[in-house]
């Protein structure tokens, strides 16, 4: 008999929807839906002999493990919210770890050359500690945006912050290259990196932020009946 | 066991009227006897899919409890998919009971 002095229902529920949640297909509207049915499903637990806490247990073995579920929602679903999100995540972590590392050997080399003489083993020791400098950057930037996806258990927040750090670094870019040297500054640049550099990169802070946009409007709109 | 069945089974059920995805198991684990297993929680893709295709369509209600559910309502265009569905089914059984009895005959 499991122990039901110690079992809190409200708290398994929502460790319950975090291990449903992590199995990464299932939207906030998703879980509130499996929510009621699982709290459906212990209510209609006919063996009044059992603890709520095996009624629970009960009730999750009925609905399905996470990966179960979440496998099934991937299947009609195709490419889900959080796939999409991942998929953009990696992106704007990429992008975010070239414009860092290109601002970096910008401003760096021009620092650098003032006091050292250009050689081959220095160009390569800069290049490798600011591409470094950069890489670590946007690792722990990751670090910081996972323990916050932990703590708040909020899908959206990291996306807005990764996005963030995208926009903030090519925003630093652009401002420092206009600061050097206006448009000569960016002819320096060949033009397709620029494309790589302004034009993709804004226009998929756009479309993440227009998936943002509606993730989040469901999200209220379940809350608010 | 459910496979290509779940999709005519959901419209059926719902063509008895609205319903939420609790009740809907809970209907078709009574018709069925308990025969047909199936994980809970693998109905809702299946329903939100129906809803994409405009079969079906869904709303919050609030029970007289304070509960809220979603509730699943057949559409025109799902009535005409589950006529197609259940002449599609009503065919194969009839294949079926010929092939099986012939078989049976034969042994």
């Amino acid at each position: 008999m499991a122990n039901s002095d110690k079992f809190d229902l409200k708290q398994s529920l929502v460790q319950w929807k975090i291990s449903m949640a992590a199995a990464g297909n299932l939207g906030p509207e998703n879980l509130k839906e499996l929510e009621s049915h699982i709290i459906d499903e212990i209510d209609h637990i006919d063996k009044t002999d059992l603890s709520q806490e095996e009624k629970f247990l009960v009730a999750k073995h009925r609905i399905g493990s996470a990966k179960t579920v979440g496998k099934a929602f991937s299947l009609h679903k195709g490419i889900s919210f959080q796939q999409l999100s991942w998929i953009g995540q990696a992106i704007a972590y990429f992008l975010t770890f070239r414009i860092l590392s290109m601002l970096f050997a910008t401003v760096g080399y021009r620092l650098i050359l003032q006091y050292i003489p250009l050689n081959t083993f220095t160009f390569i020791t800069v290049s490798f500690l600011l591409h470094m400098g950069a890489l670590v950057i946007v690792f722990f930037t990751y670090k910081t945006v996972n323990r916050s996806q932990q703590r708040t258990q909020n899908s959206i927040r990291p996306n807005i912050i990764a996005f963030s750090v995208l926009l903030a670094s090519a925003l630093i870019y652009f401002l420092y290259i206009n600061m050097m040297g206006g448009v000569q500054g960016l002819i320096y640049f060949p033009l397709i990196s620029s494309l790589f550099l302004y034009l993709i990169p804004m226009a998929l802070l756009v479309v993440f932020a227009v998936i943002n946009i509606r993730e989040w409007r469901k999200l209220r709109y379940s809350n608010s009946v | 066991m459910m496979g290509a069945a779940s999709i005519p089974l959901i419209l059926s059920v719902l063509q008895e009227g609205e319903s939420y995805g609790y009740l809907i198991i809970q209907r078709i684990k009574v018709i069925s006897g308990n025969q047909l297993e199936w994980k809970e929680g693998t109905l809702y893709p299946i329903l939100h899919k129906l809803e994409k295709k405009g079969y079906i369509t869904s709303s919050w209600k609030t029970s007289e409890s304070g509960r809220k559910r979603k509730y699943y309502k057949l559409l025109e265009n799902g009535q005409s998919v589950l006529a197609a569905e259940q002449q599609n089914w009503q065919s194969l059984n009839q294949i079926f009971s010929k092939l099986w009895l012939t078989q049976i005959n034969s042994i």
